[in-house]
């Protein structure tokens, strides 16, 4: 957590690992939409939900290790379906 | 002074449990590490220089007024003390622990690393409870000690020990809740959790009703982690449930936390004569019946169970004296006793592995297939029974002394008594394993045991034996550490 | 005396002994007088570390009993696996999958795996959040467990949305612990003192190098320094703890 980015990268890594473990089976294309865009409208909502006092996410009301974490879910299950 | 080497002592056994528990399945690499981890955990106390050490290093600083303590400064941090009586303690348990798992690891076809792990994670918790100067991190430690002890009586498998586990689950649930109760009873009172700054808040203020209902919180905890007339029942199925050679293991480590929970009692509340009488009574409870209940047994394992039960209510009797005297033969006789009957439990052992059963009407006439075991264990039977060259006898002998230098003499009988009922039981278990003629045909012939002990075992057993001789010929430099360990109890840390 | 009456007579006189007992202890509550004592200390210091006071007694004043009751519940884990067959003696017995009892509803179905994500996402904001808002490594931990319980109540264990065996769970649990010791182990290896936290540097005088505090410091108004990454090391426990848990229990449902 060096610097502001350090927790989004963390947050990243979390979810590749998570995201590694996640069957495919489930999923097709319409459910990435819904899930994207639940997660944007919960993403708005939290606003800048933990509350860092770094400028970033000052100026940016939406929580970034929400949406680090959910692209890092996406990256990881897209990982293990290669 | 600041010791890097006492954390290790406690965190090097966590770490080889998590590593253990990630290689099972791996039977090779389980085996080495287990002995390189036991050969780590057997020097590290050697090299601990004498200390204390200060967790997160935060300082004791000078109080505020807005604390209302009475204190001048306070410890911040969890501290944790190293002196000779740990170094002994922590390197008996290690001593001990090593020769269980090593008789494990070289006369088990497979070996589990769930089993070795939590044979880590209890070595690593007894040794906190003992080295802990925080009454808080000593309840944490306690906790998994008793899950851990649980989990090794459950991989045994069986009813039996599926029944000893459970109930041990059960009634530690209830005794961690009152010693926590008792905790937090205290850190109320006096905003302090470390035991030193406990002692200097809690001199003069004994008449405080919450103090006093502390105390039989606290009290009612040890006497369920030391086995003591109440729970009598539940430690010894424990030990007979569990194989013997961790069986010995199992009854080092209580004999071990008893001595450090009463210093800790002693330490915090020896001023309150009423306390000492409750844990003298009850001691004295637990060598007659423990001696009794072991006569009456059929079974060799349950025999050295409720011996070992026995033993401890004699610990208890000297600590409970609360004199000088009584405290140092108490100490000293915790650390004897659990050399010696981790010799008879790992004879047994060696029996129970061969035969597949130590119930008395199934054995009979080993003496003429293993002589050498019937040798050792006979020198066993004499140690415990507190016979003169022996370790045992030097401590028994000041235990009856500091009875009567504390005035009362009738427990002096009894603690003979006491002696003489353990003797006649151990020699009825060797009489009916070893010397009777076996009438029922299973003991001999079908069973492969033979003259021949495993070299791991053998050298285990001799060197306990050496040990027991040696601290027996030369009693003093133990006794006179257990003796300054007293002086420092009783007048101050 | 009959047995009957004999078991009567000891439910009597326990009735009686707990009646006592519970009155001993009521009155010692009633007239507490609530020393701050060290707490208060705690409270004074403990905003130069990270604004959330919880955490910063956790894991910081008193870290190691932390540790400590993270070993409980890694202790309480093992021995539920070893009831269930892992790790006795003579060779392990091995484990049965079943299949849900009752099938699922169609909106379970639909609506359950979309749910996984945005749990797993928001433990996540929990646990890395933990040091400032109400959170941490337990809270986080345990509401990514409940993605997992989730999906194993609505799909059944062989066939739920993660593909985690318990062998995998026990090494996440592994690696969580081991996270923790050994970020103890560097504040033993750099000022001699185990747990000490390093980024935050309270007590400079200790000479722990420069390098080392920058690399656990925290661009904040706060200090939080290994706070973080402990968090993050008993996420990993608590989630794959509970998650052992639930696959052992799954498993001896119909055995």
């Amino acid at each position: 957590m060096i610097n502001p980015v350090g927790t989004i990268v963390i947050a990243l890594i979390l979810g590749i690992v998570f995201g590694m473990s996640i069957r495919g089976e489930y999923f097709n294309k319409k459910t990435y939409a819904t899930i994207f865009g639940f997660a944007l409208f919960i993403d708005i909502f939290m606003g800048s939900f933990p509350y860092y006092t770094w400028d970033i996410f000052v100026e940016l009301p939406v929580s970034g290790i929400f949406l680090a974490a959910m692209v890092g879910l996406f990256t990881g299950k897209a990982f293990r379906e290669r | 002074m600041n010791s890097e080497l006492i954390p290790l002592m406690v965190i090097f056994p966590l770490i080889s449990a998590i590593l253990l528990n990630l290689m099972h399945g791996k039977d090779k690499v389980v085996r080495a590490y287990g002995i390189l981890a036991m050969l780590v955990v057997l020097v590290v106390p050697i090299f601990a220089s004498y200390g204390n050490h200060l967790f997160g290093a935060h300082p004791v600083v000078d109080t505020l007024p807005q604390l209302k303590i009475s204190l001048s400064e306070v410890n911040l941090a969890i501290e944790y003390n190293f002196a000779f009586l740990q170094k002994a303690l922590v390197f008996l348990l290690a001593a001990i622990a090593t020769f269980a798992v090593l008789s494990h690891i070289s006369n088990e076809k497979k070996v589990s690393g769930v089993y070795l792990s939590m044979i880590m994670l209890s070595i690593a918790a007894v040794s906190a409870v003992v080295m802990a100067n925080d009454i808080f991190n000593m309840f944490v430690f306690l906790e998994i000690m008793t899950i851990a002890q649980a989990a090794i009586v459950i991989a045994v498998g069986g009813v039996s020990g599926y029944k000893a586990a459970f109930k041990y689950l059960v009634f530690g649930g209830v005794a961690g809740a009152s010693i926590l109760l008792g905790i937090a009873l205290l850190l109320g009172t006096f905003g302090v959790l470390n035991i030193s700054d406990l002692h200097n808040s809690l001199s003069g203020n004994m008449t405080n009703p919450i103090v006093l209902t502390a105390v039989g919180l606290i009290v009612i905890g040890w006497l369920f982690e030391s086995g003591l007339f109440p729970f009598h029942t539940i430690k010894s199925n424990m030990y007979s449930a569990a194989k013997p050679d961790i069986a010995a293991l199992l009854q080092t480590q209580t004999k071990i936390v008893l001595v450090a929970l009463a210093i800790v009692l002693l330490r915090l509340f020896g001023g309150y004569s009423n306390m000492t009488a409750v844990m003298l009574g009850l001691s004295v409870g637990t060598l007659i019946i423990g001696s009794v209940m072991a006569l009456l047994q059929t079974d060799f394992r349950r025999l050295l169970a409720f011996t070992a039960v026995s033993q401890a209510g004699l610990v208890g009797i000297g600590i409970g004296l609360g004199t000088r005297l009584g405290i140092a033969a108490g100490i000293f006789h915790a650390i004897n006793d659990a050399i010696a009957m981790s010799l008879l439990f790992i004879t047994v052992y060696f029996i129970y592995e061969r035969a597949k059963t130590t119930e008395f009407k199934r054995l009979g006439g080993l003496l003429v297939q293993a002589p050498k075991l019937a040798f050792i264990q006979i020198i066993g039977i004499l140690i415990v029974s507190g016979v003169p060259p022996f370790n045992a006898y030097q401590s028994e002998f000041r235990i009856i002394d500091a009875t009567i230098q504390a005035g009362h003499p009738e427990l002096g009988v009894l603690v003979i008594l006491g002696t003489i009922l353990t003797f006649v039981a151990l020699m009825k278990g060797f009489y009916l394993t070893f010397l009777k003629e076996n009438t029922t045909k299973i003991a001999l012939g079908k069973v492969h045991i033979y003259n021949g002990l495993p070299t791991v075992t053998y050298v285990t057993l001799i060197i306990l034996v050496i040990a027991c001789v040696g601290i027996g010929l030369f009693p003093m430099p133990f006794y006179d550490r257990a003796y300054s360990v007293a002086l420092k109890i009783l007048v101050g840390w | 005396m009959k047995f009957q009456q004999s078991q009567e007579m000891r439910n009597l006189i326990a009735a009686i002994f707990v009646g006592i007992f519970s009155y001993f202890i009521i009155k010692a509550l009633t007239d507490f007088d609530i020393v701050p004592g060290v707490s208060y200390i705690y409270n004074l210091r403990g905003p130069l570390i990270a604004p959330n006071m919880i955490t910063v007694i956790l894991f910081d004043w008193r870290g190691y009993d932390t540790l400590g009751e993270a070993f409980i519940l890694i202790t309480a884990v093992l021995t539920t696996g070893i009831l269930f067959g892992r790790g006795v003696l003579g060779g392990d017995v091995s484990e049965k999958d079943s299949t849900p009892i009752r099938p699922s509803t169609i909106v379970q179905k639909v609506f359950a795996a979309p749910l996984v994500f945005i749990i797993v996402a928001f433990g996540v904001v929990i646990t890395l959040g933990g040091h400032i808002t109400p959170g941490g490594g337990f809270q986080g931990g345990s509401v990514i467990a409940t993605a997992f319980f989730l999906s194993v109540v609505v799909y059944g264990f062989k066939k739920n949305v993660f593909n985690l065996s318990h062998n995998s769970l026990e090494t996440l649990e592994g690696v969580g612990a081991l996270i923790y010791l050994c970020l103890g182990l560097v504040g033993l290896g750099l000022s001699g003192y185990y747990l000490y936290n390093v980024g935050a540097d309270l007590y400079p005088y200790l000479g722990v190098g420069d390098t080392a505090t920058r690399l656990f410091s925290y661009p904040d108004s706060t200090n939080a320094g290994i706070i973080p990454y402990l968090n993050i090391g008993i996420a990993l426990k608590v989630l794959s703890g509970f998650c052992t848990i639930i696959t052992v229990l799954w498993g001896a449902e119909k055995k």
